[in-house]
């Protein structure tokens, strides 16, 4: 499904952001992506959904190359790959509904299925009692939820989670956590970027440690070892 | 049916964010209003102008002096000469009898006036008309070189004048028009760079989403478009009232000015004035999107 090939990432400045980076990852996988701030998570992630070329190597994403990529396509790439972030980057203009059926709106879906696939959305995520209520009015949590649901309802490929608990608390963690994993075992590859130790060690999934951007960990079942090199 | 509640979907949303900075949307469009105000005057005036030559032009005989001398033939050919270019409507030949006739006709009241000639002192001659001033101008030296001719006469000041004032109003119309219209542009631009600046979180998020260049971009050309459009309204309403008022102080003044009020032109003016700003708040938001919306 994803596939790395020594790929490095170099700055002007001659700092390597990412170096001789090889990883894959299989259908259907969720591996949690660690590593202290300025380990190369977020980069790893920025070359992932190609908001960033990377100096050298090859990147395969659900049968795309996506250093070939040309701008045309890029669009359609990106409805494949769906991404949640630590600040949500809900529209606050929009109710929970518009904002998961913009998903879908922006890939052109048929009314139909924005009527069909939305309420779906919500209530594998429990918000339908929101459905109509703006994400300002939500939790932390709830707003994640909504996240969520507008990166899941177009069922993309792969899902990218950049610290997605990062704003959260302990308990609402989890929840999003077990949530994340719900979504996985529905057949989506999961990748998620964070900082919460407890939450690694508790899921008990494929861990790949970044230091100065190399892996110096790759564990199939693995916990959250911070700093170890 | 799911593609115009589409349009109309953006097309509120457009409206939404020209709500929200209003301030700016209102600036945009009251400098839009007044470069096409301006514009639609300088067409107004033009076409009013325009009647009025064409009206003058009508009215207005070049005529022809013939020498007494002249032979029929030439005379004959003259007039064949002159009728067969299409501007030239029709070729009266005036004897000097019948010129004399006229004459006695319009002194009817002072018929003591003509008394003492003895001879017919007047010319028999040619008279040209045309609905094309311009043209009739262009022949004057011409014909005044012709042997059998002895002198043209053509009212010719008043023609001039007023060609020479359309040739300034069409001048003045496209140089302030046009500098007006960039200004606008600039505004416009402006306007929606702003919109752009208010919504780089959203869209950076459409983008994430994988929404197309398309649809992350036809808000942005609405709003222009509508900016353009209702700048347009404002200066049809402007336009289109002076243009009643300066036909009427047109029509007291100048009573031989036979020009009825062109309810067809009133329309053409809306036409132009609501296409023109279309395609400069299109263009001003296209440029600025362009520009500002790197995607």
């Amino acid at each position: 499904m994803i596939l790395l090939q020594d790929v490095s990432k170099v700055y002007a400045n001659g700092i390597y952001a990412l170096r001789d980076i090889n990883l894959e990852i299989a259908r259907q996988e969720f591996v949690f992506l660690v590593g202290v701030s300025g380990a190369g998570k977020s980069t790893l992630i920025r070359l992932l959904i190609r908001e960033e070329l990377p100096s050298t190597g090859d990147i395969m994403v659900a049968g795309h190359n996506v250093l070939r990529l040309s701008k045309r396509h890029l669009h359609l790439y990106r409805r494949k790959v769906s991404m949640i972030f630590q600040d949500f980057r809900l529209l606050p203009n929009k109710t929970v509904t518009e904002n998961v059926a913009m998903a879908l709106r922006v890939a052109n879906r048929s009314r139909n299925d924005i009527e069909k696939l939305v309420p779906e959305t919500l209530a594998l995520v429990g918000l339908t009692p929101f459905a109509d209520t703006f994400p300002l009015t939500l939790s932390g949590g709830e707003q994640q939820r909504v996240a969520i649901a507008r990166a899941v309802v177009r069922k993309p490929e792969v899902l990218i989670a950049d610290e997605p608990t990062g704003n959260l608390d302990p308990v609402t963690s989890a929840e999003i956590v077990d949530l994340l994993v719900r979504i996985n075992d529905l057949g989506t590859t999961v990748i998620m970027a964070t900082h919460d130790k407890e939450m690694v060690n508790r899921a008990r999934r494929r861990v790949v440690e970044l230091v100065r951007g190399k892996i110096v960990r790759d564990e199939a079942r693995g916990t959250y070892q911070y700093g170890r090199s | 049916m799911a593609a115009l509640s589409y349009t109309a979907t953006l097309f509120t949303s457009a409206v939404v964010n020209a709500w929200r900075h209003r301030t700016m949307s209102v600036i945009t469009v009251l400098i839009v209003s007044l470069m096409m105000t301006t514009l639609g005057m300088f067409l107004v005036i033009e076409n009013e102008l325009s009647l009025m030559v064409a009206s003058v032009g009508k009215r207005v005989n070049l005529i022809i002096y013939l020498e007494d001398d002249a032979p029929p033939t030439d005379v004959l050919a003259l007039r064949e000469e002159l009728l067969a270019d299409s501007r030239v409507n029709t070729v009266e030949y005036i004897t000097k009898e019948e010129a004399l006739e006229r004459l006695r006709t319009y002194l009817e009241d002072d018929p003591d006036l003509l008394q003492p000639l003895l001879d017919n002192p007047l010319q028999a001659s040619l008279e040209v008309r045309s609905d094309d001033p311009d043209y009739l101008l262009t022949q004057v030296d011409y014909l005044a070189a012709k042997r059998i001719v002895e002198d043209v006469d053509l009212p010719q000041d008043l023609v001039e004048n007023l060609l020479q004032v359309i040739q300034i109003v069409r001048f003045l119309g496209f140089a302030l028009g046009g500098g007006l219209g960039l200004v606008a542009l600039f505004v416009i631009g402006s306007a929606i760079r702003l919109t752009v600046y208010a919504r780089r979180g959203e869209i950076e998020v459409l983008r994430l989403m994988g929404a197309s260049d398309h649809f992350i971009r036809l808000p942005f050309l609405l709003e222009g478009i509508f900016f353009g459009l209702v700048g347009a309204l404002v200066s049809f309403v402007l336009v289109g009232a002076s243009y009643i008022w300066v036909h009427e102080l047109l029509q007291q003044t100048l009573s031989f000015f036979p020009v009825s009020l062109d309810a067809t032109y009133i329309l053409r003016l809306f036409l132009t004035l609501t296409l023109f700003g279309i395609a400069i708040g299109s263009l001003g938001s296209y440029l600025s999107v362009r520009r500002f919306l790197t995607i």
